[in-house]
Order: structure tokens, then sequence, then C-alpha cells
């Protein structure tokens, strides 16, 4: 054969496929052209936003304490229904969902023409059901929604905080949140928001203009991405045990300390060598589930009036009462302030307490301590031991007395403030209070703007920062206002070497397979140098306060097998509540003693006296931590 | 004009002088391919990429860039004396090699390791592969008898097909691999090859196909697409997505078209890869049946325009270079548009000049370029190829 004929058969090989892409394309575009041009036409494009799964949160150890599953729910779209047909949309969805069509109209009319709104979850049947009978179900949809569940129920509930609807002010704050998702509306979930949102997807598919799918045709889906995890410094059993303490020591002493009518209070524990937060408790508390699917107004009415929103351990400011003392101590020691009572003794100063204050030289009248008979020979330690007054008022006098009118007369307040008082300690939760500290620049913003909170005889004509106010700031009463978790720190600070923490409840943030994203490390706010004298010294006497003979913390930690581990300060402050006298309870523990490692702060809000209305609170949360049984109250 | 060779050809300069002038249809046929292609990657790409607050001209932009530099390849290639090529196609078969394995130390895009990622830009040596294995096969077969062949050079044939073949099906690119057989096949009957020998080839290679259909050697997509196909016309409905879409964009074009930019579906990238593999579907539903018509008559303009080179080329070598490239361009073609409209498999072969990609567009402009070279140094007077 001759290379002319090959390439001629070659050349009837490219003719034959050639026509027999014309005859198709003929076939395609004009013989069924307007058969496709119909299918055209009629074709939609749906993109239906798939909302992100939001991250989990894990305790310390890695447990989960919130994450997110699927489910499926019923969303009505309101702009895609014709009036005419709302009557029976409605009957049908009333029909299927059991639900009383009346309330259902209402849910319509709340929420507006044109809005989109989650009704709520359905199971397969009624899926099927609605994905068969579509044409009833007009601008009806099934979506898979995220929702939260929290495994542990209410556990850590006020550190967690809770999810709500995206509202107009969250879409101002952030734009890039999807109208009908959902946001982190307090705690770690508010706090860590944009961590845990993820990033939504989305499905692309082919309609009919009824809204109809077009079978066959395989939706394009853009997936969504988890968020991030949030993993906290929070221990899950030492939480457990905290609430539990605190829950129960709140019911107890209402029922058995003196002049008690406990219903409220905060507990935190705190690691001193690193400013985490182990666990943090508030009580009432209330259900972190509860906002995930609305909560009614009247449910969060009544949840509202008992503070079971408020997360008491960052936000209930209360008089710290004689826990205060330790901060005048540490003022007497490193400013070298001591009592100036009769007799001098080392260190510094001690005074023969008779219970009586004798002060001559003060603006006002001698004033009498709560105790009837004196404390005997004491100085700066053993006074802190038993919570002697007479020696702390002392300390505020020879404050006064030497800087009266000078930048000096604010010794105590200034090392409250530098141990991280009077203002937040930017912990890592929302919504934190800054606690008080008064001096005489407070009380003459008072006088300008809130005159109110000043006494009548203050206003006009009397003196307005008087020595007595320094000595009620001296031992933690009158205006002085502080959180406990504002306590923990102080404390942390004054045995972990000077180390003011700002402290986390949150470690790190993890992808979903567990690969670093942040890591969330405490912050040093500030660093104190202690001197010698009150390093060495202020463990030892904090243990004392618990197991001295007089120690006021004695009696609550009898029943532990080893009290001489933990050494704390208890405080009683007193409110007047239509001008009767209600004390609250504080007590601030340290321990292990010979490596101080935990600060626990528990307040309990009227309370009783601290001793007893706080402090066995702190003694079962020792236990726990020191691995003893857990005594009964 | 030196190039390193073994064994000088007989004076470019002496055959030079008395040059053929240029193939006209064939230059503008491409070029007008080129051009419009580069129309129909900008209106399919330019909403899709606004929307993505991209700028939507970008590949508009590449494309036009990519075409620039085909049009200097083609210019340059068809300025060289094509015989070079005979005693460089043992280097041009090594280096592809080498290129072909250097891909599997990449990273995979969509699941397929085709790309060598350079800094700035990205080739698919496979492209060029087609055009090296085209080279290396009329180089072998150029000694052959004209009339009868003998299995002997079959079997080398055969043997340098095999590697690049093989490399490619790792890839796993099974459309570049069954462009090879095709363009064997039609080389080797253009050489020689006795109808016999020819259907020996053939039946071996479909038994081939069954074979490695029945023993799972095809991953599990490849597989899915040759059955989809196989099966199609009985069920519309198990189509492949793509096919569907396309079909349904292309029809709707119907005889004129919607006019530019007004393709409802092209505009909203309906048709996924509708400015690469599914080009066609653009052309289809702006342009309707007119549109499209023309442009397979471009290919036909083109391929017949090959036919001719090879008929008149001055050497053995010259004739099969330029029958393989016809054969190149055919079977993309076919494939390619035939995919669109549902009687061809989806296999990820470009449209020769309209799909957009640089490497594409480069080695196909390189081969016509090769192709212009031997018509542009014939020496035969044209004579009528003979239509059996």
């Amino acid at each position: 054969m001759k290379t002319e004929l090959r390439l001629g058969w070659i050349s009837l090989a490219f003719v034959m496929l050639l026509l027999t892409l014309l005859t198709r394309l003929w076939f395609v575009q004009v013989a069924e052209g307007p058969i496709h041009m119909a299918a055209s036409e009629d074709l939609r494009l749906n993109e239906q936003v798939i909302l992100a799964t939001r991250g989990e949160i894990m305790d310390t150890n890695g447990r989960v304490i919130a994450s997110s599953i699927s489910v499926a729910a019923i969303v009505v779209d309101r702009g895609l229904i014709p009036d005419e047909e709302k009557a029976s949309v409605i009957q049908e969805l009333s029909g299927l969902l059991e639900i009383d069509p009346n309330d259902l109209a209402a849910r319509f009319a709340e929420a507006g023409p044109g809005a989109r709104f989650v009704l709520g979850e359905v199971d397969d049947g009624q899926v099927r059901f609605i994905l068969t009978h579509l044409q009833r179900f007009t601008g009806v949809e099934v979506e898979f929604v995220p929702t939260r569940v929290y495994p542990e129920g209410d556990l850590m509930a006020h550190v967690l905080g809770y999810i709500g609807r995206v509202s107009p002010e969250d879409l101002e704050r952030d734009p890039d949140l999807l109208r009908h998702g959902s946001v982190g509306k307090a705690g770690v979930e508010s706090q860590y928001d944009s961590y845990l949102q993820g990033t939504p997807g989305s499905l692309l598919y082919q309609v009919r203009p009824s809204g109809a799918l077009i079978s066959g045709i395989e939706p394009l889906e853009i997936d969504s991405k988890q968020g991030n995890t949030v993993v906290l410094t929070i221990d899950t059993r030492l939480q457990v045990q905290t609430e539990q303490s605190l829950r129960e020591g709140i019911v107890w002493g209402a029922a058995n300390v003196e002049n008690s009518r406990a219903e409220r209070g905060a507990a935190v524990v705190m690691n001193v060598k690193t400013g985490e937060i182990l666990s943090m408790a508030s009580y009432p508390t209330f259900e972190p589930d509860a906002f995930v699917l609305g909560i009614s107004t009247a449910e969060y009415q009544e949840l509202s009036e008992t503070f079971a929103f408020n997360n008491l351990a960052i936000q209930g400011q209360f008089a710290p009462g004689s826990t205060f003392k330790a901060i005048t101590y540490a003022t007497a020691v490193e400013e070298g302030i001591y009592a100036t009572g009769a007799s001098s003794q080392t260190p510094g100063g001690s005074l023969d307490c008779d219970g009586l204050l004798r002060a001559n030289d003060l603006d006002e009248s001698s004033t009498k301590t709560f105790r009837d008979h004196g404390h005997g020979i004491v100085d700066l330690h053993t006074a802190l031991g038993v919570s002697c007054n007479i020696y702390f008022w002392d300390v505020a006098l020879g404050i006064w007395n030497a800087g009266k009118g000078t930048p000096a007369e604010n010794f105590i307040q200034d090392w409250a403030r530098s141990l991280g008082l009077d203002a937040p300690t930017g912990i890592d939760l929302s919504f934190e209070a800054s606690g008080q500290i008064p001096d005489r620049e407070l009380f003459e913003e008072w006088v300008v703007d809130a005159p109110y909170r000043l006494h009548e005889s203050r206003i006009d004509p009397g003196p307005l920062w008087v020595g007595g106010d320094l000595m009620n700031v001296a031992i933690g009463q009158g205006e002085v206002l502080a959180t406990p978790l504002q306590m923990a720190v102080a404390y942390s600070a004054m045995i972990n070497g000077g180390t003011v923490w700002e402290p986390r409840v949150v470690d790190r943030i993890e992808t979903t397979s567990g690969e670093l994203v942040t890591d969330i490390a405490p912050v040093v706010a500030n660093k104190i140098d202690w001197s010698e004298d009150f390093d060495s010294f202020i463990m030892d006497d904090l243990i004392r306060t618990v197991n001295g003979s007089e120690g006021t913390g004695r009696k609550a930690f009898s029943l532990m097998s080893n009290p001489w581990q933990v050494g704390g300060k208890t405080g009683t402050s007193t409110k007047f509540i239509d001008g009767e006298p209600v004390d609250t309870a504080w007590f601030v523990g340290v321990a292990p003693a010979n490596d101080p490692t935990w600060v626990v702060t528990v307040v309990v809000d009227e309370g009783g006296n601290g001793g007893a209305g706080a402090a066995p609170i702190v003694r079962q949360i020792f236990q726990y931590l020191l691995g003893e049984q857990v005594d009964p109250f | 004009m030196t190039i390193l060779s073994p064994q000088a050809p007989r004076s470019d300069n002496e055959l030079w002088s008395k040059r053929s002038p240029p193939d006209v249809v064939l230059l503008v046929s491409v070029f007008a391919l080129m051009a419009f292609g580069i129309l129909m990657v900008y209106s399919a790409s330019r909403d899709a990429l606004a929307l993505a607050g991209l700028d939507e001209g970008m590949l508009l932009t590449r494309q036009a860039i990519f075409a620039g530099i085909g049009v200097v390849a083609l210019i340059g290639m068809s300025l060289m004396d094509y015989r070079y090529l005979q005693h460089l196609s043992m280097i041009i078969y090594g280096s592809t090699l080498f290129f072909l394995a250097l891909v599997f130390t990449q990273s995979s895009r969509n699941g397929a390791k085709r790309w060598l990622f350079l800094p700035g830009f990205s080739l698919q040596p496979s492209e060029f592969a087609k055009v090296a294995v085209i080279l290396v096969l009329a180089a072998l077969l150029a000694p052959a008898r004209e009339d009868g062949m003998r299995w002997k050079v079959v079997g080398v044939c055969l043997g340098f097909l095999a590697a690049p073949s093989a490399l490619i099906f790792l890839q796993p690119d099974l459309g570049t691999a069954l462009v090879f057989g095709f363009v064997a096949i039609v080389m080797f009957f253009a050489a020689g090859t006795t109808f016999r020998q020819l259907f020996v080839l053939v039946g071996t290679a479909i038994i081939g196909m069954a074979l490695i259909l029945n023993l799972g050697l095809l991953a599990d997509y490849q597989e899915q697409r040759l059955r989809s196909v196989l099966s199609l016309g009985a069920d519309a409905r198990d189509a492949d997505y793509n096919q569907l879409h396309s079909l349904t964009t292309i029809g709707s074009g119907q005889l004129l078209g919607k006019g530019l930019f007004q393709g409802a579906l092209t505009q909203r990238a309906f048709v996924p890869e509708q400015e690469t593999d599914f080009i066609f579907t653009a052309v289809g539903e702006q342009f309707g049946f007119a549109g499209a018509a023309t442009v397979l008559a471009a290919y036909a303009a083109i391929l017949f325009r090959l036919v001719r080179i090879s008929a008149t080329s001055q050497d053995r070598f010259g004739m099969l270079v330029a029958i393989g490239v016809a054969a190149l361009f055919a079977f993309h073609m076919f494939v390619n548009i035939g995919m669109t409209m549902a009687i061809m498999p989806v296999t990820g072969l470009p449209l020769p000049f309209m799909s957009a990609g640089g490497s594409s567009l480069l080695a196909m402009s390189m081969a016509i370029g090769i192709s212009h070279s031997i018509w542009l140094r014939r020496t035969k007077k044209l004579t009528k190829v003979r239509v059996p």
C-alpha cells in the first residue's frame, strides 16, 4: 500500500470523527436544544449556609466539658412563604410537630415577615415526611443545626458561660458572625468565641423554581470547619469537689452557723506558682444548656434575682474583713511601721491589748474592739494569728500620725493596689469587677459625683477623710471591697515570692486533631520584691492562724489529719441591711506548708463568722487537694 | 543556526532558498482558535473570579501571556530545521522520562501528581511527553519498510512507548496514556503496518484494557468514569454530574447561542472546570450550533492541513511527525468535545488552543511549529491524497 493511500485511510477516519461530533452537536443543540433550554431556565442555584460545629471545651485532663452535636431542625424562611399559603403551612407544621397552631402563629408573628428562624428539632420520620411532601411545606427547610451540649450539666457553668442567638450588638462587634448562628455570651464561651466559632461551609444545589430539589444531581458541598478546642486549666474532679463543698457548706452554714443567712457564695482555687485557676465556683448556679434553644423570660428573671448568672468569684465584691489584715501586715513590715502601743518589744513593736484602743490624738473619739477581753501582749505575728483589731488599728494610727495629708498616708492602699486590688485582675473571663480601695481622693470624688455614698456628717462641715477611715481600711471593713479572685491573687503574691498574677482559666487552644494553636500563659501583672522579714515569716504566721492555740481558723481545720500543712486567714466583714449588722464569712487558705502551691478563697455572703461560715469549706477543699479523706462539716 | 547534532542534515539554506510559502490556512486557524480561546476563558472565569473577590481578568491575562509564548514557540519551531529533531529524538525522549519521573517528587493537586512546580508557575511534563513520543516514534519508524512492517520494529516501538505510558498512568492520567495508544496506532499504520498487524495491535490493546478493568488496576474514579460512558444512553441519570450539566449548557445554546457574556449557565459556573476541560460548553452556550460548528471547522482545517503536510514531506520522518501531530489533535478534539456532549468519558484531556492552561498550549504550539517547519521544507510536489 502506498503512503498516499494510508494517509487517505487516516483522513477518512478523521472525517468520521468530525462527522460524529457534528451530528452529536446537531442532536444536542438543535434537535434537543429546546429541551435543554427549558431545563436550564428551570434551574435555580440555591446556597445554604452550613453552620460550623462549635469547638469543644475540655478540662486540663482532656475531659470534654462542652461539645457540639448536629441535630436536624426545621428552619422556616418566611420570605419564601406567600401570604395566602401561610395559614396552610402553619396547619401542616402544627400537625407534624404536634404544636398548637396558635403558638406557631405567635412564633411566626414574633419572627416577623421575611425572617428566617429555627423552629425546633425533628426526627428522621418527620424529615422524610417533609422532604416527600415539599409542596405542602413552602418555605420550610430541614437543616442540620449544631447544638451545644454540656455533658457535665451545670458543672463550672460560670466559667463556661453560655451561648445565645446572635444579636444586632454582636453583629456590630463582629460582622463575620452568621445572623442565624450562635455566639458566646458569657464566660469562656464569650471570651474565646473567635476560636470556638469555626468556619461555616455551604451547600450549593440545583432547584426548580418551586424550591424542589432536582433528583439525580448531587449538591455541591463546601465543608464547614469545626472550631478549635479550648483546653481549660480547670481540673474537673477538683471542680466537682469545690462546687460540692461550696453548695453543701452554704446550706449547712445557713442551718448551723450563728447569724448566718447564707444563700450564695464563691470559691476559687488557684495555683500560686503559675497563676492558673484550678477550680472556680459560684453558687447558686444555672444550666448552660438552658440557653441553647432559648430560655424563657420568666426563668431568666427568676435566676437573675438569685444572682445565679453572676460569677461571684470575679463579680462579687465584698468587704474582705480580716483577710485584709495580711495586707496591712505586709505594709507594716515593708514600711517599718509597727504598733506604737504601751510596751515595745521585738520585732518593731508589741502592744498590750486590753480590748480598748486609746487614741488621744485621733480626730474622733476612741473606739472599742468587738472583743470584750484583750489579747494580752501581741506583736505583729501573734496579732495576725488572733486577728487583733487593736494591733492593726495601731499600725494604721502610726501611718496616719506620720503621714496625714501626705502621700505617706496611703501606704496601706498603695500596697493593696500593688497586690492587685482596686482593679480587675485581668482574668480571661468577662464582666470582672474591680473592687474598691478607699482613700482621700475617692472620698473627694464622691463629694462631687456621689454624695449619697458618704455619711451626712462628712459632707459638711466635718473633715472628709479621717484616721478612722484608714483604721477601717487596715482591717478590711467600711468601704474596702474585693472579689474572691482578687484576694486569691494578693495572697498568692505573698507566698510565691512576690509574683502578682493575671490569672487564666484557659491553658491553650488546640485544633480538633490536637495540634497547638495558641498557648495561653498567665501574665505577670506585677512583681514585688519582698523583704526578708516578710518573706520568711508570712507563711508561718498564716499557719499559726490555722493551728495556733488561739488561731481563728483552728476549729475548722482540727478535723484534718495534717492541719499544719495549711495556713490561712479568716475574715468577717460587717454590712448593714436595714440597720441590722450582717456578717460575711471569708477564708483565704494556702498550702502545703513546705512548698506553697495552692491558694483557696471562699466567701459566703451573709454567712456569719469567717471561721465558722467559710473556713470549713476551705478545709474540705484542702483535704481533697492533700489527698486526705474529705470529712463532712 | 547551529544545533548540537551528530550528523548535520543537508544544508538547510539550500532548502530554505527554495522554501514554500507558509501555510496560511493552518496558521490562521491556529491563531484564530487561540484568540477565541482567550475570549472563552475570560467569559467562563470572570464572574466566578469577581465573586471570589479576585481580579476578573486574572485568567484572561494569564491565557493571553501563554498564547503569546505559544506563538513565539510556533514561529521558532517553524524556522528551525525539523530534521535536527530526528537526531535529537533520543535525548528529547530521555529528558522527557526524567521530567515525568520528577513529578512524583512533587506534591499532588486534585489527587494527581501531574505538575512540576517551579517558582511562579507549574508545568505538566506529560503535555510535552506527547510531542516527544511522536518524535521518537517517527525516528524509529522512518527507516521501516513502507509496505508491510517487521514485527521487530513494532516491538521496539512498543518498548519505547511503555516507559512514558507507565509513568503517566501512575500519575494517574488515564487520558494521556490513551493519547499515546491512539497516536501510536495511527503512526504505525502510516509507517506501513498491514491491516492484519493493525488488528492484532488494536485487539491486544482492547484485551489489555479489559484486563486492567477487571484486575482492578484502575483507580476507582477512572474505572467509574469509563463505565459511566459505556452504560450511557441506557439511563441518563447515571451519567456523570459534570456531563449532565455540560449537556444542558451546550444544548441550551441551541442554533445561534445566547450571545457573548449572555450564557446564564456559563456565567454562574454551572459546569465544573468550564474554563479548562469543559471550555467547549462556553462556546456551545454562547454561540450555539453555528459557533460550535465553526470551531469544529477550524479543527478540521488544521487536521487536513497536517495530513497535507504529511503527504508532501521530503522524508519519511517528516511524514510521520506530521501525521502523528494530526492524530494527537484529532484525538484531543474528539475526546474532549465528545466528553462535553457525553459520548466520551471524562478524561481531563484539554481542548487544544482553547482550554485554559499553559503547558498544553505551549506543547501544542510546538507540535504545530514542527509540522509547519516540515511544510516549509517540503520538496515533493503536492500530490493528491488518495481517498480509498
